[in-house]
């Protein structure tokens, strides 16, 4: 195993720690097997050799070697369906825990010719049967299973092809440090959000548009429609949005690891996944105090992403930029 | 949740199912099948098909040598997996196509194949089993895992048919079998996505034709290993042509195929009809009905006897028999050799100034004899035996001198003078005359002239003759076929002790273009009359039927009596194709089947080059094999998508404008550039703004198929114009704008 860790394996393999964007397949970086079905061809061409030369079969040497000379090239078009691809852009995506994590993989392919039977894999994910059009970007997506909350690397990525008879597997290792969020489960039936610490309790939650409208701003994206100002935008005025006026003092909602009443970090992390997912359906602003990291109350996309990468990265190393 | 599946699957099943058949069902064995708890098939029609077609093509050449029997269960066994494909409810066929039922019939195949055969260890009954297996695994196959066995069978089963045939309509038919086979391989591969199959199948051909180079550059090199690895117990081939014994009828019998017995090509002059004697088979022992070989034979040398100008040398490709003999020109001076072709050409004149200037001697014969080693022996009795019984065709070298006297250093056996003593007619016969006359050459002539004068007739359809044959024919009956003749000769020549033997063989042959076709309806047999120390042709036929011995069979016959359509001398042009056919396989037989380890040699010879060593010939083989790689991989545009025509047009203009330092930016649409363009060159503007128009229009409208390439075609044509009308051009690169 260390043996296969180290040095003299890369320089073997010609396996670099990491590649960088964009990444093109060159020749040295494939490798090229028979299948189980090539090796079983293979045997099957070797008896049949065998029977021609027992018999001095003259055609069936030309059967032999008209199929031999099929293997060849499909070698060679196995080959050339991989080697040559380009790797432009891998982005990791976001999940919740238990759900499967994205990978879109943006793939050109330069040729004036179709790729066909693309896999990609990793150690925990395949995706296959991609076929890449020439002269044009595709954007794959690879899902990647997310049981815990924090930072998923994509790890090792191959690029693999049997096309086009599935005699010969060939295939590329791809290392870009990429990496997908993953958040905490969201509580699946948590209780209702807490309100603010001034009085506590006996206030039901209050949804942002029982306010008075203070004012109009610019909309933003992810702001509600139902905060549009539809009025002004009938006007003319572009799109607007309604600003409440919500009380700080009164109605504020923190977050805390404290307030979600539960012992388990995970578990509290999963309640605070939930309200954070109910303030944005109800529009709540809302603030966040983690021992780490503190967020001043908000809502809105921004907010959201913001608040949901805090409890990812609860007690984990921080982002890695890439 | 996995398992629960299957089970309500089976429900649904047993749900459809005609409640009738629940009441004879329960007589039926449990195979797997009858409680309906079959998951359904995971290979799906597509895929069945494609191997469905690759085996009854496979299976197809096969039909004409197996047992009708065998070629019936394995067409049927493929028919009902396709049955069972449309209607997978239907209850029996299941039960029938169950792992366990199919293998039970395997194994019964096998047990019928050796009792059909009488035996199970060679190569027929193999093959017939191989048949019945490839049909039975694809019968029961299930799941795409299966189908790598199926396929590396059906491959195997596709050389099987050369065993039997290696003509061109052979070859022929292996062709689509082996395109059904890339492309059951290449729907396998993927079947839950798999492309159109006419796409499919173009790629499959591409493959094989760019495979096509490396294949015949294999066929050409491929060292040809002499002699078999190992032999299965003889196979009990029914022999086509002469056999090594005759009684009355056989040769008749022979004369009424058309088969091709063997083929000549003469270096030299052809001789005349009548010398054309092709000795085979000499039968010298008789047990008064029936003629056969002495099983006593001795080696002979091939003696030169005569004048070396007289010297014929030509090249025989006999056709399998399964017997030892070999044909030569009566009479052969020299043993069957491989056959040299490259040799041939080049040594012509050599051979012609050796023989003038060493006339004579043996050493004249070995130095015209090419280097091919000797393919058979020469017995005493002047028949040619090869080593091994003839399975395949056979090409050998030989040389002849025509002549009817065959001197003998030794003493005839005994067998020639013995009589079984059932002719006495005969045998009086031959007394009396041979007591009139004063020497046993003159006895010989008087008794042909006894056949010319009385009247006896040549005929195919001769009387059935009972215990004492030659009896009844020369006293009785008076009409025979040759060896009636042949017989009724020797017995008479025996009755007087002097020693005589049937030669059965060919006479005559056909010319077709550069090459003679001797066919089995010229089979005929003739005596050999041992007088004065030399054994003498004598040809009764002859004497009866002159046209047989100078015309060939047809003209010796009256008309009305069956003569094969091929031996007929009015041919037509149906004949005349079929020669042409014939002269074409055998080409193709020249060529191809009879490639081996000597016309290998022969071909670096034919190039001027000596014969390579084996890493000189690896390296070739090599650095082809590399030359072959870069151009497949250099030639990637069997494919190429019209849709990216127009593509490749605009980035010739933009490569064009550039060249004169007029470079699209970045943000720039096509139609600004060439604005931009048009300023640029005002003369030009017409053919920039037609240009613009034509992309977009490629670019943005729903054209047909037809009407985009004609726009394409257009867009090209303006690009040219445009090319030689504006100024300047690749010199102004120097700068970078």
């Amino acid at each position: 195993m260390n043996l296969l860790n180290s040095k003299f394996r890369q320089r073997l393999f010609r396996v670099r720690p990491e590649d960088r964007l964009p990444h093109l397949v060159s020749h040295q970086r494939v490798y090229i097997v028979p299948t189980g079905r090539g090796w079983a061809f293979l045997l099957a061409l070797l008896l049949m050799l065998v029977a021609s030369v027992n018999y001095a079969l003259s055609l069936g040497y030309a059967l032999c070697f008209l199929l031999t000379g099929l293997f060849a090239a499909t070698l060679l078009h196995t080959y050339r369906n991989l080697a040559g691809l380009q790797v432009t852009r891998i982005e990791g995506g976001e999940c919740f825990a238990g759900e499967s994590l994205p990978f879109s993989i943006t793939l050109t392919n330069n040729r004036s010719q179709a790729r066909h039977g693309l896999r990609l894999a990793t150690a925990n994910a395949q995706l296959s049967g991609t076929r890449l059009e020439p002269q044009q970007n595709h954007v794959v997506v690879l899902q990647l299973p997310a049981d815990q909350r924090g930072i998923v690397p994509l790890g090792r990525l191959t690029l693999q092809s049997d096309w086009p008879l599935g005699l010969w597997a060939c295939w590329s290792y791809l290392h870009v440090p990429t990496q997908g969020l993953v958040y905490p489960e969201p509580e699946t039936d948590p209780p209702a959000l807490p309100l603010s610490s001034g009085d506590e309790g006996d206030r039901s939650p209050r949804s942002g548009r029982q306010g008075d409208v203070s004012g109009l701003r610019i909309y933003q994206p992810g702001d509600s429609i139902g905060s549009i100002a539809w009025k002004s935008a009938a006007r003319g005025q572009g799109l607007l949005v309604r600003t409440f006026d919500t009380d700080e003092g009164v109605g504020k909602t923190v977050l805390s690891l404290q307030n979600s009443g539960l012992q388990s970090i995970e578990q509290q992390l999963s309640r605070l996944c939930a309200w954070i997912l109910q303030a944005e359906s109800q529009q709540t602003p809302y603030a966040l105090h983690l021992p780490a990291d503190q967020l001043p109350a908000a809502h809105g996309r921004e907010q959201r992403t913001r608040a949901l990468q805090a409890l990812a990265l609860h007690d984990r190393a921080p982002i890695q930029p890439t | 949740m996995t398992q629960v599946l299957p089970e309500k699957a089976a429900a649904e099943k047993g749900f459809r199912r005609p409640t009738g058949n629940s009441r004879w069902r329960k007589w039926l064995p449990d195979l797997g099948q009858s409680r309906g708890t079959t998951p359904p098939p995971a290979m799906d029609a597509r895929t069945l098909f494609a191997l469905a077609i690759l085996l009854l093509l496979v299976q197809l050449p096969h039909l004409l040598h197996l047992p009708p029997w065998v070629s019936l269960i394995g067409a049927t066994l493929i028919g009902l997996r396709l049955v069972l494909l449309k209607r997978p409810d239907y209850p029996l066929l299941g039960t029938i196509l169950s792992p366990a039922s199919v293998t039970l019939l395997a194994i019964a195949c096998a047990w019928l194949i050796r009792v059909d055969y009488g035996y199970f260890i060679g190569r027929d009954p193999c093959v017939a089993f191989l048949f019945i297996l490839v049909a039975a695994k694809f019968a029961e196959v299930r799941r795409p895992g299966d189908a790598t066995m199926l396929l590396c069978l059906a491959a195997f089963l596709l050389l099987t048919q050369y065993f039997y045939s290696q003509t061109i309509l052979a070859a022929l038919v292996t062709l689509p079998a082996v395109i059904a086979l890339a492309h059951a391989l290449a729907i396998l591969r993927d079947p839950n996505n798999p492309a159109h199959t006419r796409e499919q199948l173009k790629l499959v051909i591409t493959l094989l034709i760019q495979g096509l180079p490396l294949a015949t550059l294999l066929f050409l090199v491929f060292p040809r290993l002499p002699g078999p690895l190992w032999s299965l117990p003889e196979d009990a081939a029914a022999s086509t042509g002469l056999s090594d014994s005759m009684s009355p009828g056989s040769i008749g019998q022979l004369s009424q195929s058309d088969a091709v017995a063997f083929r000549v090509e003469f270096d030299g002059a052809i001789p005349a009809s009548r010398d054309r004697y092709w000795r085979g088979p000499v039968l010298s022992e008789f047990d008064g009905r029936r003629w056969s070989v002495s099983p006593r034979l001795l080696e002979a040398n091939a003696r030169f006897q005569g004048e070396a100008a007289d010297i014929i040398d030509y090249t025989v490709t006999l056709q399998p028999h399964n017997q030892r003999w070999l044909f030569a020109l009566d009479a052969a001076v020299s043993l069957p050799r491989a056959d040299l072709p490259s040799t041939r050409l080049a040594n012509d004149t050599a051979v012609v100034t050796q023989t003038a200037s060493t006339m004579g001697t043996d050493q004249t014969r070995s130095g015209r004899q090419r280097a091919g080693k000797a393919m058979g022996r020469l017995m005493s009795d002047g028949q040619m035996l090869a080593t091994s019984p003839v399975t395949q065709v056979l090409r050998y070298r030989q040389s002849s001198v025509l002549l009817d006297t065959i001197s003998a250093s030794r003493q005839p056996p005994d067998s020639t003078l013995f009589l079984p003593g059932t002719n006495e007619r005969s045998s009086r016969f031959a007394m009396e005359l041979r007591q009139r006359l004063p020497s046993d050459s003159a006895y010989a002539q008087a008794i042909l002239q006894h056949f010319n004068q009385q009247p006896y007739h040549y005929t195919l359809q001769p009387q059935l003759l009972g215990d004492a044959p030659v009896d009844e024919f020369l006293f009785d009956t008076m009409a025979g076929f040759c060896e009636h003749y042949a017989a009724a000769f020797v017995v008479l020549m025996r009755s007087v002790g002097i020693p005589a033997r049937v030669v059965t063989g060919y006479l005559g042959g056909e010319m077709n273009e550069d090459y003679m076709i001797v066919r089995q309806s010229d089979a005929h047999a003739w005596a050999e009359v041992f007088i004065e120390g030399a054994w003498r042709r004598y040809d009764p036929t002859g004497a009866v039927a002159p046209s047989r011995v100078e015309q060939g069979l047809s003209a010796a016959l009256p008309d009305d009596s069956f003569v094969p359509r091929l031996a007929r001398l009015d041919k037509g042009w149906l004949s005349d194709a079929q020669l042409r056919w014939d002269a074409l396989n055998h080409q193709w037989q020249r060529l191809v089947v009879d490639f081996d380890n000597d016309t290998q040699d022969g071909l670096w010879e034919r190039l001027g080059l000596p014969k390579p060593e084996l890493w000189q010939v690896t390296a070739i083989v090599l650095a082809l094999t590399g030359l072959w790689c870069t151009v497949v991989l250099g030639v990637p545009r069997f494919s190429r998508s019209p849709m990216l025509a127009d593509e490749r047009s605009w980035q010739r203009l933009c490569e064009l404008l550039r060249r004169r330092q007029l470079v699209r930016k970045p943000a720039e649409t096509p139609a600004e550039f060439l604005q931009r363009a048009a300023l640029a060159w005002p003369a030009q503007a017409g053919r920039l703004h037609q240009l613009q128009e034509q992309f977009a229009n490629l670019r943005f409208r729903a054209l047909s198929e037809a009407e985009q390439r004609q726009r394409q075609t257009e867009v090209r044509q303006l690009l040219t114009r445009l090319r030689w009308s504006l100024p300047g051009g690749s010199e102004s690169l120097t700068t970078n704008s």
